[in-house]
């Protein structure tokens, strides 16, 4: 029943907005240091063919500037119930793979060996195979809300879903020259060297969760998985979600609603005391030694959704750094002092009046894309329309 | 009979008894000021202008006062403390009676006790007027105060020495009765103290008696009676419609020694509404919040702590119907019509035999059900609410009052701004009474109770929520005879709420949580002899619960519909209890209440091996009970003693030790109560809570009870508390004993008040330190919070200290203030953080390892009001003020949550900014 649980957390905002005078500051209460550093495992153990990633991390304090501590170094080996052991592959970064073939039907424990001598191992964990499921969008007071549809059964109840989104954006001028200082020319870019086209990136950060068991003959309809705004430059192109569905058991479930729990739900007022979140994973010697992280196993399935502008149409995109863009003319006698400089970069060459009087101009934020954080190498699996 | 020779002897004997009650009695009268110059005057000289000037009789030997020269300069001061200033240095005492008569002495050994003959003597020696008792005379109170009534044939029952004094205190006014006034006289311990229907019955020597009549902060009325034999007296006496004395909230004056109960607090209406109020309603709760002992998780939530026990711990009862959750509008305000309330008392410990079912407290309040006189009216216009009351007779022998109040607050939401995405909120409530009397005959008197309320608000246009208390009860109580007085009470209750959800037609359900509990008490109490009191009766509560149902909406929502089972039990319990005086000074109050608690069927209960942790994998099987049939017994005694030891009339011990048995818990996993809790009734698996208190108090009154001091300790155990597994579902969950955790409680604590309650600027202090803790039971075989070690509950709030303070400037404006400091209530911080599933996040300490900054808060309010001209329209009063005063922001709650990928801490105040307020009332 997310529904009342999530909708309590409106009494305290409604509450502030109705009487207008309570308040909600930053604050930084004094924490005494925490000195552990608690280990932090994440992944899937994938059966049946696909490929397994575990990532190792340490906790670190809570102010510090560290967003995450990867642990790379460590040996990590997959073990079957009945026969095989997998040693996974480090990949770095705290990053982990491997892409054999594990048979469905037995069960598997992770056991991690740390640099550090610290060992530690899983419980059994038996493997759960997700059932077919598909992604669908509607288009609501113009936001458009991407949802989630699938079909639990007895056994496969618990469902989680995490999805990566690409989309790709434009950036209001295109620079089809460089200027070449030492020669004092402009020199056409080649084609696949433009910048005005990027993909961008993102993920899910909210965790997303259902169990079947409260629906109608198990079916789970338009769980949603995330809202676009109007105005959203994701949409402003094609935008593609990919999303992954994995099937939990209850315990697994218990531990990644705790997490949903810690992250969505804490502080207003009738929001639940935080959830002490259990671990399947534990330290060999010593079961005192916390863990953070639940590992499952099992066949995940994997859906994907394009969306085009026009499918959405109308569909207006604002991107606030492009709001100051504008094109300014550039005479051949300032190409040193304008273009030399990096202040402005060359868009093409003014010629509206014969001879041609020098360089159309625009700024790099303007012409180059990757300085919103995108790239414009196409990704391997983005499919053009 | 030589009146003058005589009456130097008996007047010494006067003054033996005199002197010890003079403190008690001198000062509560209508004191004379003396103002004047008095320089090098005889002391003989200077007695006759205080003669002149006052009514003040002197009486004393002139040898005594040969040669003392009065040398004082007097502006409006009290009698007693010129005559301390010139006799204290003579070694001269002196004593004031009631009738203004001041008696000096040389004696220095003055001894407390009575001579055996001293009435006797006493009797022959004044012959003021003497005149039958009658009705008619109360009219003229000051007469009525200086007669000497004579009660009682003296031929009958002569062998005995005492009689029994028997009558109603009503007040003058309206001719309603007085309830809970205390009678005394001087020199004597026996008391008495009005019940429901101001009925007062004493015990005294045959012979002259000065009787005392106190109204709890009110006005006080005296009788000089003449004792002859078992006798009636009726007394009117002035109601407080305007505190002329103020008290403010009061643990009852003089009944503070006198009663054997500890930790009971009585709060009067006249007093609730000088408290300074959020948004200018007067408000029970917040009232109940000022006493010491009793704490709040924060500002907005209507839950109240008392002596370290849980929100779901306290009784709430309305005119004996219980109420699941007294509030309105997310807690702000709370569920009773202030205009509709009588009195309010709370019992912390020594909780009487006929309460139970709860661990920790009883909050009950009592609402009006009318005068006698005339059909009145009255009610109150403030910033956010309305409230409408009228009240009056029926016929000659019924009443009955009527009150209703209503929200406007919906307005303000339209003021937001539609971006703010809470322009579609909405949110109101209302609630409405109806109480009836009708008393055929003086024996009997019949009852009838309503009460309604309602809330309803959304945040958005797609969830609706809404919850309700209904309550209606028949009550009729019979005087069979002088002895036994039997009450009888037939109730139902119910208390439910809702959320409609739709925001899409296939999603649509409505979600439904209700109880009903329909009640049967009979309630006596049996003056067996001069010592013992019974009382002895029984309750029965059949409880009706559907936990939860989940209905789908409309033709095409695909939600299932889901119920979890409804429950039903019966809990019955047979009560007597005695309270024995063994001597005027040692009071005992003992009593056994049995409570036996049957869990019902129809019903489905799961099964899982004994000794070992309950999960879906552990069950081994259901069982299916059929209607009626008996699932799960539970039985066992409640023990309730308490003790009081006076050592003299001004000072006493008390002790008191009680068990208590609940078998009803709230589900909740928030620190405040939300709308959306549920309560759950015991089964085989969720064991009744149990607790028991010790407590032990010193109260001392010091000038003449105008000063109450008290100190309090306590301590107290409980167990099969319920809380949670992480990550439990609590609603829709028939597999809840998975998700229990069996948890022990301890709390602690010591109590220290002192109270002024008379004069221009009355108020009190006081100041508790407490700890609750709880601790995961150690047979617990699923996961043990914080490793199974004690850590502080929720509302563990160790310093508390409160301060009200109430100032007269004149009788139709006075001003209080309110100052409260308490240490923050535990919390669970984030320790560090971490990455998981592309977000930041944080994880969390020991439960409750750290604290929320303390809090602090002071409130300023003004009531003014109207003239009081009897012709008049209507009495029209104005209450405003300001709450915080300081406008601190005091913390709510601390969280963290990520913010664009990384952890931000917030601080969530509710009130953060000095809220003034405005209310209307008028009375018609």
């Amino acid at each position: 029943m997310d529904v009342l649980l999530n909708n309590t957390s409106y009494y305290i905002i409604g509450l502030l907005l109705l009487t207008n005078l309570g308040c909600r500051e930053p604050f930084f209460p004094e924490i005494s240091d925490f000195e552990d550093d608690i280990l932090v495992v994440e992944g899937y153990i994938e059966v049946g063919g696909g490929t397994t990633q575990i990532n190792l991390s340490g906790t670190s304090s809570l102010y510090s500037e560290i967003a995450t501590s990867p642990i790379s170094g460590g040996e990590l080996v997959i073990q079957g119930e009945k026969e095989g052991r997998w040693p996974l592959q480090s990949m770095g970064n705290g990053q982990y793979l491997l892409s054999e073939n594990l048979p469905e039907n037995q069960n598997y424990s992770l056991s991690i060996h740390l640099e550090n001598g610290e060992r530690y191992l899983s419980e059994m964990i038996s493997p759960l195979i997700s059932p077919d499921f598909d992604i669908s969008y509607t288009k609501q007071n113009g936001d458009v809300q991407v949802y989630t549809n699938t079909r639990g059964e007895e056994q496969t109840e618990f469902f989680l879903w995490v999805y990566e989104e690409t989309w790709m954006y434009r950036t209001p001028q295109i620079s089809f020259f460089n200027y070449d200082e030492a020669s004092g020319n402009m020199v056409l870019i080649d084609q696949e060297d433009l910048t005005y086209r990027c993909w961008n990136f993102d993920q899910s950060r909210r965790v997303i969760l259902e169990s079947s068991a409260r629906f109608e003959n198990n079916r789970i309809f338009q769980k949603e998985l995330l809202t676009i705004d109007s105005l959203s430059e994701k949409l402003g192109i094609r935008y593609r979600i990919h999303t992954r569905q994995y099937v939990l058991d209850r315990e697994a479930y218990v531990f990644w609603e705790g997490i949903r729990r810690n992250s969505d739900d804490i502080g207003s007022i009738f929001s639940p005391l935080p959830s002490a979140v259990s671990s399947n994973i534990h330290h060999a010697e010593n079961p005192d030694i916390p863990v953070i992280g639940y590992i499952s196993a099992g066949v995940s399935r994997e859906k994907e959704l394009y969306i085009n502008r026009d499918e959405v149409s109308p569909w207006r995109t604002i991107i606030g750094d492009y709001q100051g863009c504008l094109i300014d003319t550039v005479a051949i006698a300032d190409y040193d002092e304008k273009f030399g400089q990096g202040e402005y970069v060359p868009l093409y060459e003014d010629c509206e009046v014969f001879p041609c009087s020098g360089f159309f101009a625009s700024t790099t934020g303007c012409t180059d894309c990757r300085i919103r954080g995108g790239t414009t190498t196409k990704p391997d699996y983005w499919k053009d329309e | 009979m030589n009146k003058g020779k005589m009456s130097k002897k008996v007047l010494s004997v006067v003054f033996l008894c005199l002197v010890a009650s003079s403190l008690s009695i001198a000062q509560t009268t209508e004191k004379e000021r003396i103002s004047g110059i008095f320089a090098g005057l005889e002391f003989e000289r200077f007695a006759e202008m205080v003669e002149n000037k006052t009514s003040y009789r002197f009486f004393f030997n002139t040898e005594d006062v040969n040669g003392i020269v009065v040398n004082v300069n007097a502006y409006d001061s009290p009698i007693e403390d010129l005559l301390g200033e010139i006799l204290k240095p003579e070694a001269i005492f002196f004593t004031i009676d009631p009738e203004q008569r001041i008696f000096l002495s040389k004696q220095k050994r003055l001894e407390i006790g009575l001579p055996a003959d001293f009435f006797q003597i006493q009797q022959d020696a004044v012959q003021p007027n003497e005149i039958e008792a009658s009705p008619a005379e109360n009219a003229n109170q000051d007469f009525a105060k200086n007669r000497l009534w004579v009660v009682g044939q003296s031929n009958a029952n002569s062998s005995k020495p005492n009689a029994s004094l028997k009558g109603i205190v009503q007040s003058v006014e309206s001719g309603e009765p007085i309830i809970g006034a205390l009678v005394y006289t001087s020199g004597q311990y026996a008391r008495s103290i009005t019940d429901e229907s101001g009925q007062y019955e004493i015990t005294l020597p045959k012979g002259r008696h000065t009787l005392i009549f106190q109204n709890f902060g009110a006005y006080q009325e005296q009788r000089q009676i003449n004792l002859l034999g078992d006798g009636q007296l009726d007394v009117a006496m002035d109601d407080n419609i305007i505190s002329l004395s103020a008290v403010t909230v009061t643990s009852e004056k003089s009944a503070n020694i006198e009663r054997p109960e500890m930790g009971l607090a009585s709060i009067t209406v006249q007093s609730l509404k000088k408290l300074p109020s959020v948004l200018g309603e007067v408000d029970v709760l917040r009232a109940v919040l000022t006493l010491p002992g009793v704490k709040t998780v924060g500002e907005a939530s209507a839950g109240f702590n008392v002596r370290g026990g849980a929100a779901d711990q306290n009784l709430i009862l309305y005119n004996e119907a219980t109420i699941y959750n007294p509030t309105h509008l997310f807690g702000m305000f709370s569920a009773f019509n202030p205009d509709m309330i009588e009195g309010v008392d709370l019992y912390k410990a020594g909780i009487p035999v006929q309460f139970g079912g709860r661990l920790s407290s009883v909050l009950d309040v009592k609402s009006k059900f009318g005068n006698k006189e005339k059909i009145q009216g009255g009610g109150g216009i403030g910033l956010m609410t309305s409230r409408l009351y009228l009240e009056g007779p029926l016929s000659e022998n019924s009443t009955f009052a009527l009150g209703g109040r209503g929200t406007y607050s919906n307005w303000l939401f339209g003021f937001l701004d539609e971006a703010s995405g809470f322009s579609d909120s909405r949110a109101s409530f209302h609630d409405l009474n109806m109480n009836f009397r009708h008393a055929p005959d003086p024996n009997n008197e019949i009852t009838l109770s309503a009460y309604w309320s309602q809330d309803a608000f959304r945040f958005d246009k797609d969830t609706l929520y809404d919850y309700h208390n209904l309550n209606l009860n028949v009550g009729w109580t019979h005087f069979f005879n002088d002895k036994l007085e039997g009450h009888f009470h037939l109730g139902h209750d119910q208390y439910g709420f809702g959320i409609l959800s739709q925001p899409d037609s296939l999603n649509a359900f409505h979600f439904g949580f209700s109880m009903d509990q329909s009640s049967w008490k009979n309630h006596f109490t049996f003056d067996l002899n001069e010592k013992h009191q019974l009382s002895f009766g029984m309750n029965h509560i059949f409880y009706n619960l559907n936990p939860g149902k989940q209905i789908p909406r409309g033709q095409e929502s695909i939600v299932l519909d889901e119920r979890v089972n409804r429950e039903k039990a019966l809990e019955s319990a047979f009560y007597i209890g005695d309270e024995f005086e063994l001597d005027p000074k040692l009071l005992i109050n003992y009593g056994l209440r049995y409570v036996v608690y049957n869990y019902l069927g129809p019903n489905t209960i799961n099964q899982y091996p004994n000794q070992t942790i309950r999960t879906d994998d552990t069950k081994t099987g259901e069982i299916s009970y059929g209607a009626g049939e008996i699932i799960q017994t539970y039985q066992g005694p409640e023990v309730r003693i308490s003790a009081r030891y006076a050592i003299d009339n001004f000072t006493s011990i008390k002790a008191g030790f009680n068990t208590m048995r609940q078998h009803l818990h709230m589900l909740t996993n928030t620190a405040a109560i939300a709308p959306t809790d549920t309560w759950k009734l015991s089964d085989p698996y969720l064991r009744p809570q149990r607790g028991n208190q010790f407590a032990l108090g010193y109260f001392k009154n010091f000038k003449n009870n105008t000063i109450e001091t008290s100190a309090e300790i306590y301590y107290r155990k409980m167990k099969n508390l319920v809380d949670f597994r992480s990550g439990a579902t609590l609603i829709l969950n028939n597999e809840l004993e998975q998700d229990v955790l069996n948890t022990r409680g301890q709390a602690y604590g010591i109590e220290l008040m002192a109270k002024k309650n008379e004069g221009k600027l009355n108020g009190w202090i006081s100041y508790t330190y407490s700890r609750s803790l709880l601790g995961t039971n150690p047979n617990e075989w699923g996961e043990r919070v914080n490793s199974g070690k004690w850590y502080p509950s929720n509302f563990d709030q160790p310093h508390d200290i409160m301060m009200a303070g109430n100032f007269e400037f004149t009788k139709r404006i006075n001003t209080s203030i309110n100052a409260n400091y308490s240490t923050g209530r535990p919390i669970t911080y984030p320790v560090a953080k971490f990455n998981y599933n592309g977000s930041e996040r944080v994880y969390y300490s020991d439960r409750n390892a750290y604290r929320i900054p303390d809090y602090f808060r002071v409130d300023l309010s003004f009531n003014i009001e109207g003239n009081h001209k009897i012709r008049k329209l209507a009495h029209a009063s104005w209450s405003l003020g300001i709450y915080n005063l300081l406008g601190r922001a005091n913390p709510y709650s601390i969280y963290f949550s990520p913010e664009n990928g990384t952890i931000q801490g917030y601080k969530l105040s509710i009130f953060a900014r000095p809220i003034p307020f405005i209310t209307y009332n008028f009375k018609f």
